[in-house]
């Protein structure tokens, strides 16, 4: 029988369907890619990282990023 | 590859000042950002290394310990000398293949040394010094050094810091920025939240290459 806007029941889905469906399954995907292992070798959860497809260069700070301007050692 | 160094800067202090190593190095540390935001505010800019070693006679005074100028030239040595992260090297090796920079507030001299003596000679396809801007971060100046040498859009790159008000000026410049939270230290409340925060360098490289 026609809905509202003319379609029958079991008509494929719309476009807007698909692009929700798809959606919610790329978050799902986030979620569970945003754990971090740590020196321990235990996981914590971390804030969400977006995808990062088009990224094409990497900057890093130096001091305190690359370089440990603080650790003890042999202390 | 030049080996890096086994000594710390804190291990530095101790040397010199038994029983103040610990708080003698943070205080220098945070004096010498503290000089870093004030200079760029008062458009006084000087470079790292003088900033740097302003900041080690400040903290110096405020402890009362004598510094003499050999004990200086020891304790200045230290910042060509700094050891990397113990993931550092696996992480960028693993990296390879992407355009890899650097972005800082040293001086190009400090920079170039400490690059070699870490023995990552090679590894960055420009290491950026804030001195061709006259500025320090997290001035928008200063990020858009590297978006000029890549002649990249700015959301085409990933900028990756410990430290979080650093987060903060590259992200409200347009980069995508990556929190290296090595500490769990809690962020900032300056409204920005970074696209991601990872424990370590090594939580970069799937996000990379995903």
């Amino acid at each position: 029988m026609p809905n509202a806007k003319g379609r029958e029941a079991g008509d494929r889905p719309s476009n807007l369907s698909v692009f929700l469906i798809g959606f919610v399954m790329q978050s799902v995907t986030q979620v569970t890619a945003n754990c971090d292992v740590l020196s321990n070798g235990c996981s914590r959860r971390v804030a969400p990282a977006r995808r990062s497809r088009r990224m094409k260069a990497l900057v890093f700070d130096a001091y305190g990023t690359l370089f440990d301007v603080h650790s003890v050692r042999g202390l | 590859m030049a080996p890096c160094s086994t000594f710390t800067r804190f291990e530095a202090c101790e040397r010199e000042f038994p029983g103040h190593g610990a708080a003698l190095s943070h205080q220098w540390r945070a004096k010498q950002l503290e000089y870093t935001w004030l200079r760029s505010l008062m458009f006084q800019y000087q470079d790292f290394w003088r900033v740097t070693d302003a900041a080690l006679e400040f903290a110096c005074r405020a402890k009362g310990l004598a510094l003499d100028a050999k004990t200086k030239s020891r304790l200045m040595n230290e910042y060509l000398h700094l050891a990397t992260f113990p993931e550092v090297r696996e992480a960028l090796a693993a990296l390879t293949g992407q355009q890899l920079l650097i972005l800082s507030n040293g001086s190009p001299q400090m920079l170039s040394e400490l690059v070699e003596n870490a023995g990552l000679k090679g590894v960055f396809a420009h290491v950026l010094s804030v001195h061709a801007a006259k500025t320090y971060k997290p001035s928008p100046a200063v990020y858009q050094l590297a978006a000029t040498r890549t002649k990249l859009e700015r959301a085409a790159i990933g900028f990756i810091s410990s430290n979080f008000w650093d987060i903060c000026g590259a992200g409200a410049f347009g980069f995508k920025t990556f929190w290296i939270n090595r500490a769990g230290a809690a962020p900032d409340t300056l409204g920005y939240s970074p696209d991601g925060t990872l424990a370590t360098l090594t939580g970069l490289v799937p996000l990379v290459r995903s």
